[in-house]
């Protein structure tokens, strides 16, 4: 099986949504403030229902937030 | 924009519920190895520091907890606190289990070689009659299991730590 990435766009779309804070975001998609900063860095992958959770907190579509790259 | 990332409370929780098991049972299995060492490990010694060990145990988690439920806001669980949970307790149970059938293949090993020296006495180190002796008592083997136990435990609360230090 190929290995896979997942990156995001979340910073950069806090930043453009009138500079949301990580408390914010996570108050928003129902996670905690340390789930937000590990899926920021790309430490860890979300379940697709939080994924789109996220976006919908930007109200943009998934594929502007998460990208998946193969390797 | 980045805020810093202070611990959240269950990875607090993770570190308290790691410290107290090392702060109480490494000096606890100390203690019993001295008893073992001495030949003063019995049933009801071994009972008796396990419940003193156990009281300390509950007292010093409960007073930690409370400490860092006050000062740390308690989030609700969540899918990433779920998913370390799953690989805390995936590792903890491999460990506890290897660690069981580790100690019974012991047991047995340690069985055999007490009735061979039981067989042919006149050939036995007297001083390996002596450990074999300790290790097939009643004592002996409920410490052993404790330690399977407790080992366990410490992988759990280990994994739990290194994956939120880790971030995922």
């Amino acid at each position: 099986m190929a290995r896979s990435k997942i990156t995001n766009e979340i910073r950069r779309l806090r930043f453009e949504s009138k500079e949301m804070t990580q408390q914010e975001l996570a108050a928003a998609a129902g996670v905690t403030r340390q789930t937000i900063i590990a899926i920021e860095a790309d430490k860890y992958s979300p379940s697709l229902e939080l994924a789109f959770r996220i976006a919908a907190a930007f109200r943009k579509p998934l594929e502007e937030v998460f990208h998946y790259h193969r390797k | 924009m980045t805020e810093s990332s202070s611990l959240s409370f269950r990875e607090k929780s993770a570190w308290v519920s790691l410290a107290v098991l090392l702060v109480v049972y490494i000096p606890y299995f100390c203690y019993v190895w001295t008893l073992a060492d001495r030949g003063l490990l019995n049933i009801a010694t071994a009972i008796g520091v396990f419940i003193a060990a156990l009281f300390f145990q509950i007292v010093l988690a409960v007073v930690a907890q409370i400490v860092i439920a006050i000062r740390a806001k308690v989030d609700p669980k969540d899918e990433r606190d779920a998913a370390i949970d799953g690989k805390a307790f995936r590792n903890a149970y491999f460990v506890l289990t290897s660690a069981i059938c580790f100690a019974a293949v012991f047991v047995v090993v340690m069985g055999l070689a007490h009735g061979a020296a039981t067989v042919d006495i006149t050939k036995a180190d007297p001083r390996v009659a002596h450990v074999v002796r300790d290790l097939l008592s009643p004592a002996a083997a409920t410490q052993i299991l404790l330690s399977c136990l407790v080992i366990s435990e410490i992988v759990k609360y280990g994994t739990q730590v290194f994956c939120y230090r880790r971030g995922a």
